[in-house]
This record gives C-alpha cells, sequence and structure tokens, in this order.
C-alpha cells in the first residue's frame, strides 16, 4: 500500500489540489521578506460555493472559534446537568436517578474513547505499506 | 396511464429483485453510443423506481409463491411478502434509486450493472421464502458486488476483492450446508424460525454472522469497502450486511446469544475508528458498530425490539449511504479520504459539508433526526428487559459513535486544520443524491409516525411507542452535549491524537501474516521434498510450476479480471450443483 492511493476508476479527472506555496493556500498567504515587485495577495474562490460557505461556516474560521465552540459548549452542559436536577425522570435502572447521570456518562466516555487511541495506537499501528513490506499477500 | 396501471398489476406477486436483476441485465448489454448512455441512465433509475411500484403494491398478506421443481423433486418460494420482509425490502429499493442518480456521471456498465445486479440480488434475497432461492441470491449479491471493488483499478483493490469473494462465497456455501442439516432434520426447506437446537442451525448462524460481520468475522468489510470506487463503496454500504440482519430477525429472534454478540459489535469498532486515518475505513467500522446495535435487538426478540431492528436499519441504510456518499464526493474531487490529507474543504463544498453534518447528525442520534427515532427502540427495548450491562455497553457504543461518524468525519474532511485544498463541489446528480438522503433523513426524524412506524413489522407496538417524550429527549441531549463538549476540550488542549497514515492491525492480520507464512513455508517444505525426488520427477514438477506460474503468477492468464471472476462464477455454480445433489439426497434418502 502506497502512502497516497492511486486514483480509482472514475475520480475526477479535472480536480484541483493546490500544492503548499500554490495561490489559494495558506503557506502562499505568508509574507515573504524580500519584495522586487509588488506581489497580489492571494484570492480564494469566488464562486457561488464559496459565498455560501462564507455565510454558513465563515465563523468556523476565526482564530478563535475554537475556544468561543468550547465555551457555548461548557454553558449548555452546565444548563443541562442543573436542569436535571428539576424533571421529572422516568429511570428503569437505579442509576438513572443522579441528576446528570446521561451527561457525565457521556463526557467520560468520550474522553475514553479517545485517549485510549494513543496507547492503542502505539500497539496497532504499522507503517502504510506493513503488509506489501518484503513479501507480497497475494 | 391505463397501460402503465395494467402492467403493474400484472407484475403484482413478481419479486421486486427480479426487475432490477433485468435491469442490470440491460445495463450489461447497452454499449457504445450516446443513445445507449442514456438509455443506461434511464435504467439505472428506473429500474429500482419500478420495483418499488411492484413492492407497493404488492398485498403482504398474500399466500407465497411456490414453483414446483418435479425433476429434483423441490418446492422453491421465489416471493414470499410479509411485514418483514417489507421495510428491508422499502429501504434497499430507495438506496437504488439513490445510488442511481449518485451514479450518473459514471459511463461504467460494468459498474452499473453490478450495482443493479447486487442491489436485485439483495431485494430477491429479502423475498426468498425457502433456503435454496436465499442461498442462490446470497451468492449472487457476492459475486455481483465484488465488480464494485475491482472496478478500482489499483493492486490493493484487486486483492481485497478476491479476499472478499472468497469470504462471502464461504458464507454461501456455509448457508447450504447448514440449510442440507437443517432440512434433514425438519424435513422442510423453507426459510423461517431456524432457532440453535441443530447443528444446522448453528451452520446457518454462522453463515448470517459471516454477512454480517460479526466480531472476528468481520474484517472483511473494513478491507473492501473502502476499496471499492467512489459509488462502489455507497452501493455496498446498503446492502450485505443489512440482508443478513434481515436473515437474523427472520431465522433467529429472540436467541440470547445475539444479544452479546451485537453488544460486543457495537463496542470494539470505536476503538478501531479512532485511531483510523482512512475516512472511508472510519465509516465501515462505524457500519459494524450500527449493525450491532441491530443484531442485539434481533437477540432481545421483543416486539418493541424487532421494529427497533427494522427501524435502525432502514434509517441506516439512508445515512450511511448519505455519509458515504458524502465522502465519495470528496475522492472523486481530491481522490484521498485520508484524513491527514484534508481539511477545510467546507470552503468550496458547502453543499457536500451540509449533507455530511445532516448524515452525521443523524446517525448520532440527535432528536429530530433519523437515527434518533430509529435506535431508540432499541435502547428502550433493552431497558424494558432490565439488561442493566448491556445498555450499559449500547450507551458507551452511542457515545463512540457521535466520537467517530458524528464529529470525526466532518471535522477532519471539512474543518480542521486547512490543508489547502480547494475541489469544485459535488457534481449534480451526486449533489442531487446527497440532498434527496438528507431529506430522508430530516423528514423520518420529524415524522415518525406518519413515514417510518407505519413500515414495521410490529405496527400496533410501533404507534403505541413514545419516543419524544421530554425525559427521552432530556437524556439523549444531555449525553451528546457532553460528549461534544469533552471534544471541544480535548482539541483544545491538543489531547485528540493527530491523525497519522498507517495501517491499524485488525484480525486480518491472523490471515494476512502467519496464515501467509505458513502457506509459504508449506510451499518451500514441498520444494524442498519434490527436489529430493528423482530428475524425471523434477522436470515434471519443474514444467507444472512453470505452468502454474504462467497461469496463477500476478500477471498470469488467471488474473485477468473476466477470467477469474468468470471462474469464480462457475466454480460457485458447480459446487452448489454438487451441494444441491448432496441436499437432495439427504432429504430423499436416495
Amino acid at each position: 500500500m502506497t502512502d497516497a492511493p492511486p486514483p480509482s476508476s472514475g475520480t475526477d479527472p479535472a480536480r484541483v489540489r493546490l500544492e503548499p506555496g500554490a495561490a489559494g493556500s495558506p503557506e502562499a498567504a505568508a509574507p515573504k521578506p524580500k519584495r522586487t515587485r509588488k506581489a497580489k495577495a492571494p484570492k480564494e474562490p469566488t464562486t457561488v460555493d464559496a459565498g455560501l460557505s462564507d455565510l454558513i461556516f465563515g465563523w468556523t474560521r476565526h482564530k478563535s472559534a475554537g475556544l468561543w465552540t468550547l465555551i457555548f459548549l461548557g454553558v449548555l452542559s452546565a444548563g443541562l446537568i442543573v436542569l436535571d436536577f428539576f424533571v421529572d425522570r422516568e429511570p428503569k435502572f437505579e442509576i438513572e436517578n443522579v441528576p446528570g447521570f446521561y451527561g457525565y456518562f457521556g463526557f467520560v466516555a468520550f474522553c475514553f474513547v479517545v485517549l485510549s487511541g494513543w496507547p492503542l495506537r502505539r500497539l496497532l499501528s504499522r507503517p502504510a505499506d506493513y503488509y506489501e513490506r518484503s513479501r507480497t499477500d497475494d | 396511464m391505463t397501460e402503465f396501471s395494467s402492467l403493474l398489476s400484472g407484475l403484482h406477486g413478481l419479486n421486486p429483485g427480479f426487475v432490477m436483476i433485468l435491469g442490470g441485465v440491460l445495463v450489461a448489454a447497452l454499449r457504445g453510443s450516446q443513445a445507449a448512455d442514456l438509455a443506461r441512465a434511464v435504467v439505472l433509475i428506473g429500474a429500482p423506481i419500478l420495483a418499488m411500484l411492484v413492492l407497493l403494491g404488492t398485498d403482504l398478506g398474500a399466500p407465497p409463491v411456490v414453483v414446483s421443481l418435479p425433476g429434483l423433486g423441490l418446492e422453491l418460494i421465489p416471493f414470499r411478502a410479509d411485514p418483514i420482509t417489507f421495510p428491508f425490502a422499502l429501504a434497499f429499493l430507495i438506496a437504488g434509486v439513490l445510488n442511481g442518480i449518485y451514479s450518473l456521471h459514471i459511463k461504467d456498465r460494468v459498474q452499473d450493472a453490478a450495482g443493479l445486479i447486487y442491489s436485485g440480488a439483495a431485494v430477491a434475497a429479502v423475498f426468498a421464502g425457502d433456503f435454496i432461492t436465499l442461498f442462490l441470491f446470497w451468492e449472487l449479491t457476492a459475486i455481483a458486488s465484488v465488480f464494485l471493488i475491482w472496478a478500482n483499478p489499483t493492486p490493493q483493490a484487486y486483492k481485497a476483492g478476491l479476499r472478499y469473494l472468497v469470504i462471502q462465497i464461504f458464507s454461501g456455501v456455509v448457508l447450504l450446508a447448514g440449510a442440507a442439516m437443517f432440512a434433514q432434520g425438519t424435513g422442510s426447506l423453507a426459510f423461517g424460525y431456524v432457532g440453535l437446537d441443530s447443528p444446522g442451525g448453528w451452520l446457518i448462524l454462522l453463515a448470517f454472522g459471516i454477512k454480517a460481520a460479526f466480531p472476528l468475522l468481520h474484517n472483511w468489510l473494513q478491507d473492501a469497502y473502502p476499496q471499492a470506487t467512489h459509488t462502489g463503496t455507497v452501493i455496498l454500504s446498503a446492502y450485505t450486511t443489512k440482508l443478513a440482519v434481515y436473515a437474523l430477525l427472520r431465522g433467529f429472534p429472540g436467541e440470547d446469544m445475539l444479544i452479546w454478540v451485537g453488544a460486543i459489535m457495537t463496542v470494539f469498532p470505536l476503538f478501531f475508528a479512532v485511531m483510523e486515518n482512512d475516512l472511508r475505513k472510519v465509516l465501515s467500522y462505524s457500519l459494524n458498530n450500527q449493525v450491532g446495535f441491530m443484531v442485539c435487538a434481533v437477540g432481545v426478540g421483543t416486539e418493541l425490539a424487532l421494529n427497533g431492528a427494522a427501524a435502525h436499519a432502514f434509517a441506516h441504510i439512508i445515512y450511511k449511504a448519505l455519509l458515504f456518499m458524502t465522502m465519495g464526493a470528496v475522492l472523486f474531487r481530491v481522490g484521498t479520504t485520508e484524513a491527514s490529507k484534508l481539511g477545510g474543504l467546507h470552503r468550496t463544498m458547502p453543499f457536500t459539508t451540509i449533507c455530511c453534518i445532516i448524515g452525521a447528525i443523524s446517525i448520532s442520534g440527535f432528536p429530530l433526526f433519523s437515527g434518533f427515532v430509529a435506535k431508540s427502540m432499541t435502547m428502550s427495548a433493552v431497558q424494558y428487559e432490565h439488561l442493566y450491562i448491556i445498555w450499559i455497553m449500547l450507551l458507551f457504543a452511542s457515545v463512540g459513535v457521535l466520537e467517530h461518524s458524528g464529529i470525526k468525519i466532518p471535522f477532519f474532511t471539512f474543518f480542521g486544520h486547512d490543508s489547502g485544498l480547494r475541489p469544485k463541489e459535488a457534481p449534480f446528480n451526486m449533489a442531487l443524491a446527497m440532498g434527496l438522503a438528507a431529506f430522508i433523513c430530516i423528514i423520518l426524524g420529524l415524522m415518525p409516525y406518519q413515514l417510518l412506524y407505519p413500515l414495521l413489522p410490529y405496527r400496533e407496538v410501533a404507534a403505541g411507542y413514545q419516543v419524544y417524550s421530554f425525559d427521552h429527549i432530556n437524556k439523549q441531549m444531555q449525553s451528546l452535549t457532553l460528549a461534544a463538549f469533552a471534544f471541544a476540550l480535548l482539541k483544545q488542549f491538543k489531547l485528540y491524537p493527530d491523525e497519522r497514515p498507517g495501517v491499524i492491525l485488525d484480525s486480518d492480520w491472523f490471515y494476512r501474516r502467519p496464515g501467509h507464512d505458513i502457506f509459504v513455508w508449506t510451499g518451500a517444505v514441498l520444494s524442498r521434498l519434490a527436489s529430493g525426488l528423482g530428475e524425471f520427477a523434477g522436470r515434471t514438477a519443474d514444467t507444472a510450476g512453470r505452468g502454474l506460474t504462467a497461469m496463477f503468477a500476478p500477471n498470469g492468464i488467471a488474473s485477468r479480471v473476466g477470467l477469474v471472476a468468470s471462474m469464480g462464477a462457475w466454480a460457485v455454480a458447480m459446487l452448489g450443483l454438487v451441494l444441491l445433489l448432496a441436499l437432495a439426497a439427504n432429504v430423499w434418502q436416495f
């Protein structure tokens, strides 16, 4: 297996791939120390799709979007936990009577799954050409 | 119009899968001109629509169609329609229409024909009322679908396709052997409740388990599906495993063992999905996890649980197809679905991004989307049966679904770090198929009592189920919101593992490494033994070896796809014939 899989049948022959440094790529936006001529600023594509993207997802490109998302989700989570102290529940198991049980469970389970990725990857990850290296599997 | 109605009424009682298979044969015959391309496009979408019209006109209470084969003394039931078959068949046919639209830009009659025959075989298998008919269409799904993998012209896809074909054909052979033993005990080949009281029942369960990708029998799925073409994976995702779920629901409802098998299936793929870099492979692990919920529900076996299995299969076929479609669009435009090479694609593919998010929200089980109204039934059924450990496992798996399909897929493809890639939006036909699938995900979630629950096997139970209670929504929102908060926290503190290229070892390691080594070692030992023989024997072996090399070397005669496929088909046909004769000998004692 190669690092980059060969294009599959029917892939777009006119697909657009911008290499690092090409106009429109993030590297191209970095200022260069010396300029002999005044360079034009790189332009993002100005298509209908790009306009729609700006409108709906433009906020996600803000530098602190991650932090604001974290704060928003934190406040929402706290609100849901507090709300759970005041609602009538219909428990089938005893543990469901604990206010916020589902929230705590979701948080801990998510962290467990993600953090287990670190040791498991060390244990099970191999180079991309693992099955092809020094032997054939056909 | 009147003629069309009379034509349709004439088709009632016909297995709708036959309509699609005939469409596939027709597509295979159309070649060459622009008119042929147009006709192929019409058949690609028209065949599943016509099949759907046939299905919708079918009387679910009608007696099954019985065909006698006097020469063999067999009675086959090629068409048996009832409330269990209906939701699976309808979902398969809706997926067929979506796949047809999604594939319109491809001018490849092999893929088009394979897709139609594969989906038609799956539909036909759902309506099979006896084991022989089930076996025939079971094997046809395997043979037709492998061409969707081989249509990707890479050595990896070719090898993965071979492994896939061997495992799928083996499943069919085990099914026929199990059916023969089962028929010997019961005297009937009718496909109904099987159970595990006989060795035949265990073999049939093994056959279904291979297709459903039970734990340790699962790796054909992650091995083969991501190797198919960008349209092929979408088609593959809908049928094989859900056909197995249908077969389990028909043959093994309430089998306790399936509760644990299903629960384990929901949990173990989560850990592979978090490590995996290829996002189509992540979706394949996700598919494994989702089928686990259905298998578990079949094991619980109450009317609510069986409704849950059918509803989950129905919703899953659509939202999983949607997610694979979005990744297919990315593969088509960019050439890869490796997370480490993607990111920021929302800039130029906003519609695909929105569709992916809708698929992600649906599979995660957010209220007002299809996953919530379907999966809730299984969760409630497990609670009503007081299966505490199983309930905890399914709850854990639900959070895991949010991690790999709800967040990882859309985030690392369309957001995350900017890869600098600025591909065009998906072509119109692909966008249309994605839009329709996204619409179905939403409308099923908004109107479950009108659109989803009336399709289920036990309609009264479904109609009485309160899915949108405050308690239910509150629990789900708590779980999902705090899990999403955990993601934001882990990303902010850089604790989320980076996406890196590489291979993650799974159960296929056993046959791709030690199994391969044993094979090579055995060959070397035999070679040394042969060298100890006399000159004549040596020459004979040498000649035979050269002949075999010419035939079976990677660039040999047998490696030509068409030849391998036809040999595979003939091998299956011969094997099936031998087993049929053995079966007849067993049943009629001759």
